[in-house]
């Protein structure tokens, strides 16, 4: 390449960088006219951190194991527990901070397991809709959504023994058919779309059919869905937990201390009052974080 | 002169949304007599649907009336209670919208949805007796097989077939007064026609009075008695039909004839400069202005009032 | 007609997915590490009684064998024994499905019903401050896990102020209805016993809201959505053009293609519902299928555990095959498709 054709091409890229800056730029204005959604994203960055950081901002992080201290056990909120202490003297908030780290782990493993394997079928499924592949995508996806979610979970749990990763594993196994239902739909619509009829043509890869054309443009819907289901798979997890059938003891998981902390209520109320609250935050703030993200992106697509 | 059918004196309306409110309509004032065929013409954007709505007073949630007075055999019907007007529309005072796909409610038949009306109207008539008046509706917009048709979906409907359901639908009941809003839009330029003479034939037969919104002036040309032309929200002109193809006097409206193709040589057809103003901040005095070869600052200071230059003929611009 | 070729193109698939489900329950059940009899049995009996209980189970066939054997039983209503209550499953299963159908049919009435009555009060009143509570306590609904209504109701309404009882489905003193039905509620219904129905009702109520919150407020969303949508459209123009009546088109014209996503939506609550029955049951010690299910689980006790997830799948698909029918009775458009479809 000549010197004039790469500073043309270095200025092509520098365009198309600029116009994706000022892009994402518009995005953020739109995103911050409601309210709502900055609060959903200031839950989830508060928490979020809260997880990553829980050594540094737990005042008690040492608690967050097998701990004993029966001489602080059950104190109210307040003084230097402001969540209180649990019956072994544990702190709560230091518990709750790392129940986040806990639950942000689980999440995002499912997730990131669950996601790629489900939107790479929906694709292979919704290209070649209608033939012998769709079918059988579709069947075996339909055959794993049939179960209600949590009984499937449960049963694989029940095979292997009840643990953390075990857990992890079953949710992950009936997360995945709703991304490859999700872009199933999506991509069996786009596939008839210009661009693609175009790079079909010219004789691209299939592989490029489907991850360089159709792919990006189901990436918006794919985020809504994958901000949206952290809350709900900490919802889940926390059930599991709450039945003894994800996290065990002395792990600090959310579902866990709401359960343990059933039985005090209502005199030691907080000790389910407030692990109860974490969970219904967190989830509140990714909805409302993914509902600001469909907002955003779908109206981008217009 | 026996009183006007309906009478619509300066009326103002607008929708509120998010960045203010916006003036559409800007004091419209047209009267339609019996039996008259009026043709309300402008360009898109210009407030035909408004006013239609606005009379009808079926404006969205957030569209407001905000002056003028709508005189409907002599009664204004904004001070008229949600019943009167509810017990009007659909017998005296009807319509034809523009996309008829659109119009017709997707999970009810045919049938069911001419029966509603009926009921609606008609609370005592039994069954069997709407029913027979809905085959005849069928009948009278010449569709075919309406016994068979009282039971299809709309989704099974052509859009010449639904346009004229929607027809039907509108002249179930003998109404005084139909106003339609550019009813061949959504149909082939073949099937528009057929449409356009069924409804002026039954128009015709019923002796009812119509208020034709269009955009087309060949449609206009043909049928209809008496032209308004609307600009901005406002009339700018209003004439019988001859009067104004022979002696347009408003510059809108001369520029709105020049732009059209015609058989006959003419040349090229020129568009007009400029485009309809934003209503949240539409230009002060006559909304025209912007855009009039004519205007100037001391001769046009605020929005001219239609006069009456004889002939029946109204123009509202201060070269007259 | 395409309605009957319809049912029926659902009914097999449903057959295929079922036998898919079957397959899936069975892989997991028979890989198993460790030796699920011994498990459950414990280390202390003998050898020889673990080895006529797994050559009773077919444990040591190979597996084919044993799917064939296994898949053939549990058409006949076999699904072996428990290890746990040691009698046939099926016989648990007689004695605890009705608690947990009649949980579930409580609770997905009040979850549909509620629902999309809040939903359309919400949509219609669009804006007002009726509108604004509406969607904050659906919102909440959605973000509050089933376990957290549970012990919230139990707390509240159960120990805080004493309105409903907290456990069991009668109280201890009341003589229960014969079982004719298995539900508490149907069956002093069925013969005659007030007093045994309202008590029956008021042990319902807190378990069953709390289980249909998720849903209720799932379908109050959608339907006010779908509400909102289709009152601008223009066939609503048309019908308050002709003179409907508000009140016709807001209880029948709007509203009836507005409940078309709303009960596409219903499929999926309900089994949501089924999921979170076993927290449910467990808190207020219910004494259903979900309940018996998870101490299956907690001990392993395999052909309890299959059964379970089977009869649940079963439900689950049947409910989704009527819910498809209402849909397509909803909507003539999907019937259409369905016509030129299949015929």
């Amino acid at each position: 390449m000549s010197s004039s054709e790469t500073a043309a091409a270095h200025d092509a890229r520098a365009l198309w960088w600029a116009m994706k800056r000022d892009n994402w730029r518009r995005m953020w204005y739109r995103f911050t006219r409601n309210p709502l959604s900055v609060v959903g994203l200031v839950i989830v960055l508060v928490t979020g951190l809260a997880a990553i950081f829980a050594d540094y901002i737990a005042p008690y992080p040492e608690h967050a194991g097998a701990f004993v201290d029966f001489g602080n056990a059950m104190k109210p909120p307040g003084g230097q527990y402001l969540l209180g202490t649990d019956p072994v003297g544990r702190d709560v908030l230091s518990r709750i901070i790392y129940g986040y780290r806990f639950s942000f782990g689980m999440a995002i493993v499912v997730i990131a397991l669950a996601a790629p394997p489900g939107v790479i079928l929906g694709l292979v499924a919704g290209y070649y809709r209608g033939t012998r592949i769709d079918s059988i995508i579709m069947r075996i996806t339909d055959i794993f959504l049939a179960v209600p979610p949590l009984v499937l979970a449960m049963a694989i749990t029940a095979v292997l023994t009840a643990n953390v990763f075990n857990a992890m594993m079953a949710v992950t196994l009936m997360w995945w058919p709703w991304y490859t239902r999700l872009v199933y739909g999506l991509a069996s619509s786009l596939r008839n779309e210009f661009y693609v009829q175009a790079a079909e043509v010219m004789g691209a890869s299939k592989f490029h059919i489907l991850f360089r054309e159709i792919l990006p443009n189901c990436i918006s819907s794919i985020l809504t869905k994958m901000t949206l289901d952290m809350g709900f798979v900490i919802i889940i997890g926390s059930s599991l937990s709450f039945v003894g059938l994800g996290a065990q003891p002395p792990t600090p998981d959310l579902g866990t201390m709401v359960a343990d902390g059933a039985k005090y209520m209502p005199d030691q109320w907080w000790l389910t009052t407030f692990p109860a609250l974490a969970i219904v935050t967190v989830v509140l703030g990714f909805n409302l974080l993914g509902d600001g993200l469909r907002d955003v992106l779908t109206v981008e697509e217009q | 002169m026996s009183q006007p059918l309906l009478e619509v004196r300066d009326l103002s309306a607008g929708y509120r949304v998010y960045k203010g409110f916006l003036r559409v309509l800007d004091g419209v004032s047209l009267t339609v007599r019996r039996g008259e065929k009026i043709g309300l013409v402008g360009e898109s954007g210009c407030g035909k649907t408004t006013t239609m709505r606005a009379i009808l007073g079926v404006l969205p949630s957030n569209g407001r009336v905000t002056g003028g007075q709508v005189l409907f055999e002599g009664r204004d019907l904004r001070q008229a209670s949600p019943r009167e007007l509810q017990r009007l529309r659909g017998r005296k005072l009807t319509a034809i919208f523009q996309n008829p796909g659109a119009a017709l409610n997707p999970v009810f038949t045919v049938g069911q949805q001419l029966d509603a009306v009926l009921r609606a109207h008609h609370p005592g008539m039994p069954a069997r007796e709407r029913r027979q008046r809905a085959i005849e509706a069928l009948a009278s917009v010449r569709l075919p097989d309406p016994e068979r048709l009282l039971n299809n979906y709309p989704v099974q409907l052509s859009g010449g077939m639904k346009q004229r359901v929607c027809i039907a639908l509108a002249l179930l009941s003998d109404a005084d007064l139909i106003i339609a809003d550019e009813p061949g839009t959504a149909l082939d330029v073949t099937i528009e026609d057929q449409v356009m003479r069924l409804f002026m034939r039954l128009v015709e037969e019923r002796q009812s009075a119509t208020i034709f919104i269009t955009h087309s002036l060949g449609v206009v040309r043909q049928w209809m008695d008496r032209v308004y032309v609307m600009y901005a929200g406002s009339i700018v002109e209003a004439a019988p039909t001859q009067e104004l193809f022979r002696n347009p006097l408003h510059p809108y409206t001369q520029a709105l004839l020049k732009a059209v193709p015609k058989l006959t040589g003419g040349g090229i057809p020129k568009g007009i400069e400029g485009r309809v103003p934003d209503y949240a901040h539409p230009p002060a005095g006559c909304r025209f202005h912007p855009r009039c070869p004519f205007y100037s600052p001391d001769r046009c200071p605020a929005r001219p009032a239609l006069v009456d230059v004889g002939n029946d003929h109204l123009v509202a611009c201060y070269q007259y | 007609m395409g309605m009957r070729s319809f049912i029926l193109q659902r009914l097999i698939q449903s057959v295929v997915v079922l036998l898919g489900l079957s397959l899936l329950i069975f892989v997991l059940v028979r890989v198993a590490p460790g030796d699920p009899v011994r498990a459950a049995l414990g280390p202390r009996v003998p050898q020889d009684v673990v080895d006529r209980m797994r050559a009773e189970m077919m444990l040591d066939e190979p597996y084919h064998i044993q799917y064939i054997h296994w898949i053939t039983r549990t058409l006949q209503g076999d699904f072996g024994n428990s290890l746990m209550t040691r009698r046939p499953v099926a016989e648990d299963i007689k004695q605890f499905l009705p608690a947990t159908m009649e949980l579930a049919l409580f609770a997905g009435v009040f979850m549909a019903a509620f629902g999309i009555l809040l939903g359309a009060a919400s949509a219609y009143r669009r804006n007002s401050w009726l509108d604004n509570a509406i969607r904050v306590l659906a919102y909440t609904g959605v973000v509050t896990p089933a376990f957290v209504f549970a012990v919230l109701f139990l707390l509240l309404f159960g120990y805080y102020w004493h309105v409903f009882p907290t456990a069991g489905r009668l109280a201890q003193d009341m003589v229960a209805p014969p079982t004719i039905t298995g539900m508490v509620t149907v069956d002093s219904l069925l013969t005659g016993n007030w007093r045994a129905f309202v008590d029956g009702l008021k042990h319902l109520v807190l378990p069953a809201v709390a289980l249909s919150m998720a849903g209720l407020s799932q379908q109050a969303r959608i339907t006010r959505a779908s509400l909102v949508d289709n009152l601008q459209k223009d066939f609503v123009l048309a019908h308050r053009t002709y003179g409907l009546s508000d009140r016709s088109i807001m209880l029948k014209y709007a509203l009836k293609p507005s409940l078309i996503p709303t009960v596409s939506i219903l499929g999926l609550d309900f089994a949501a519902l089924l999921s979170n029955a076993f927290l449910v049951e467990l808190i207020f010690n219910w004494p259903g299928l979900s309940r018996y299910g998870v101490n299956a689980i907690l001990q392993k006790d395999v052909n309890a555990v299959a059964a379970v997830v089977m009869v649940l799948g079963v439900t689950f698909v049947t409910v989704n095959i009527l819910v498809d029918i209402v849909v397509a009775w909803l909507d003539p458009r999907i019937r259409m498709r369905i016509a030129n479809q299949g015929g």
